[in-house]
């Protein structure tokens, strides 16, 4: 076997093609995703008649950072405003899991994201990046279905590529076995390749968010993170005093954590500087699914840890790794023996 | 060549979404648009924030004696932070500790080893007046109106290990007092 079949074997980004079915669940799992982020952040969509917002300490842009710079983004949490948001996103969200326009409703529901983010990112020294990943995965649904349709275009086929999306749904419906074989048709091909792309897009801006994250630290600390990472157990006892504070309850935090850590620095190094290398080596998780399952599981772990130990929860983070990295239904799909795969694993 | 090798490098989304979380995009009232690549002190200070386009990290910085905020009310017992604000406690820290920054760059001693949880208490005073204001005219504007003359106060408390490890300890400073009416402040 030849030296490049050996790595083509293993590295082909983006050329992994994906079954209807697990763009189907992958879909309205973003959409159950993004609906608790706008239920979170007061644009409950099915009680858009009583959203209530940010609340009323959000009426004024302090600090304005990002498109704040360039428009007001209160209108957002207006009072008038709150239930037909709330209303906007419903409708985008039902769109998005069907799957009709999805650069109208990514790009929309991008739109109203980065409203509510912006306007919290106003407001002062603060800035917030719990949905920053959320955002991330509208662009790339929206910017696939954007060059889809570009390069319909260009074969002057705009038209046709936008009604076969109905055709697809209709399809799916009458030929609920086309959701879990590789593409026959010419309209089951097209659609390969757009949801793999779409989903190929993706994981790429997941990924860009942790391999950023990572260079920041290094850049910041001037590579020095690696030495003062042995301070982490310092941190631990700063983010469970802040969670007390926040409730006067007992936080539910691990505080021997912090002692042990401040106690053995060598484990706490070891440990978070794997961390930090799987953020750093993310992009490596998109040469094939079995990275992608892989690195998925590690973030998700990395995750789930500093929840615990640091009382830093990021949600949708560890929502969208188990979404479209871990991407559960393809492996049991894959061991029960009840769907070939399309492509390589 | 050039245009062979964009085709086939399959990150390209990736690289440029990532390039734009790093640039400086800021445009200050009545400024022209101003772009640039930043120094490492810029990420700190979220100067290149652009939500959802971002290159501010989690846990950069590991200092050996974090800060935390948190308030009292005039007899110095602990005010739930949900009480008066929908923001976290972060929030509250974030924005002293982004003030006491600025003001300790501009105002720090000369040498070296100086380091900002180490600061004079007038200046930690200037840093937690400004961010109590902040915090009762925007993050906690309703509840500060409800409450125009309850005083509270805003404490910092600087980590500190103890020699050999163990339990950290938190020492407290007193940086801000004051209520809606004593500081004047307008909605």
């Amino acid at each position: 076997m030849s030296m490049t079949s050996k790595w083509s074997r293993w590295v082909h980004p983006g050329k992994i093609l994906y079954a209807a079915y697990e763009w189907w669940i992958m879909r309205w799992l973003l959409v159950l995703t993004l609906y608790g982020s706008f239920r979170l952040a007061g644009y409950d969509a099915l009680h858009f008649a009583t959203a209530t917002g940010r609340g009323p300490d959000f009426t004024t842009q302090p600090k304005p950072r990002g498109l704040a710079q360039f428009m007001d983004v209160t209108w957002v949490n207006h009072p008038e405003h709150v239930p037909q948001v709330a209303f906007a996103a419903l409708i985008l969200l039902v769109l998005l899991g069907l799957g009709l326009t999805p650069v109208l409703a990514a790009f929309g529901l991008a739109f109203l994201q980065i409203m509510i983010g912006t306007l919290e990112n106003s407001q002062g020294n603060n800035v917030w990046h719990t949905s920053q990943i959320l955002v991330l995965a509208l662009l790339g649904v929206g910017l696939a279905g954007l060059a889809e349709y570009w390069q319909a275009w260009r074969r002057r086929e705009l038209g046709l590529r936008m009604k076969s999306r109905w055709q697809w749904l209709g399809h799916c419906l009458q030929n609920p076995g086309a959701l879990f074989r590789p593409a026959r048709t010419p309209l089951e091909s097209v659609e390969e390749k757009g949801r793999s792309l779409a989903i190929y897009l993706v994981q790429q801006l997941m990924a860009t968010a942790y391999v950023v994250s990572a260079i920041s630290k290094l850049w910041i600390s001037k590579g020095q993170w690696f030495t003062d990472v042995r301070f982490i157990g310092l941190q631990f006892e700063k983010n469970r005093l802040l969670k007390y504070y926040q409730t006067l309850d007992p936080p539910a935090v691990i505080s021997w954590a912090a002692d042990a850590v401040n106690t053995h620095p060598t484990l706490a190094c070891i440990l978070f500087s794997v961390g930090l290398f799987l953020e750093l080596l993310c992009f490596v998780a998109l040469f094939n699914r079995r990275f992608l399952a892989l690195f998925g599981i590690g973030l998700l772990v990395m995750h789930l840890m500093i929840a615990q130990l640091m009382a830093l929860e990021f949600y949708y983070n560890e929502w969208l790794l188990a979404i479209f990295y871990i991407n559960v239904p393809f492996w049991l799909f894959l061991v029960t023996g009840k769907f070939r795969k399309p492509s390589a694993a | 060549m050039l245009a062979k090798f964009l085709a086939a490098f399959p990150f390209k989304t990736g690289l440029i979404a990532g390039l734009l979380c790093f640039l400086i995009i800021e445009k200050p009232a009545g400024q022209p648009l101003h772009i640039a690549w930043p120094e490492a002190d810029d990420l700190q200070k979220y100067r290149t924030e652009f939500y959802p386009l971002s290159a501010f990290p989690m846990y950069a910085e590991f200092s050996d004696a974090p800060i935390i905020t948190f308030f009292t009310d005039a007899s110095d017992q602990p005010i739930r932070i949900d009480s008066m604000t929908t923001s976290g406690a972060t929030a509250s820290k974030k924005d002293y500790y982004g003030r006491l920054k600025d003001i300790w760059q501009k105002k720090k001693p000369s040498g070296k080893g100086v380091k900002i949880s180490d600061a004079d208490l007038a200046i930690k005073q200037e840093a937690g007046q400004a961010a109590l204001v902040e915090f009762l005219k925007t993050r906690a504007a309703t509840w500060s109106a409800e409450h125009p003359d309850t005083v509270i106060r805003l404490y910092e408390g600087v980590l500190r290990l103890p020699p050999g490890g163990g339990r950290a300890e938190l020492a407290k400073t007193l940086v801000a007092e004051g209520s809606r009416n004593s500081l004047s402040i307008t909605p």
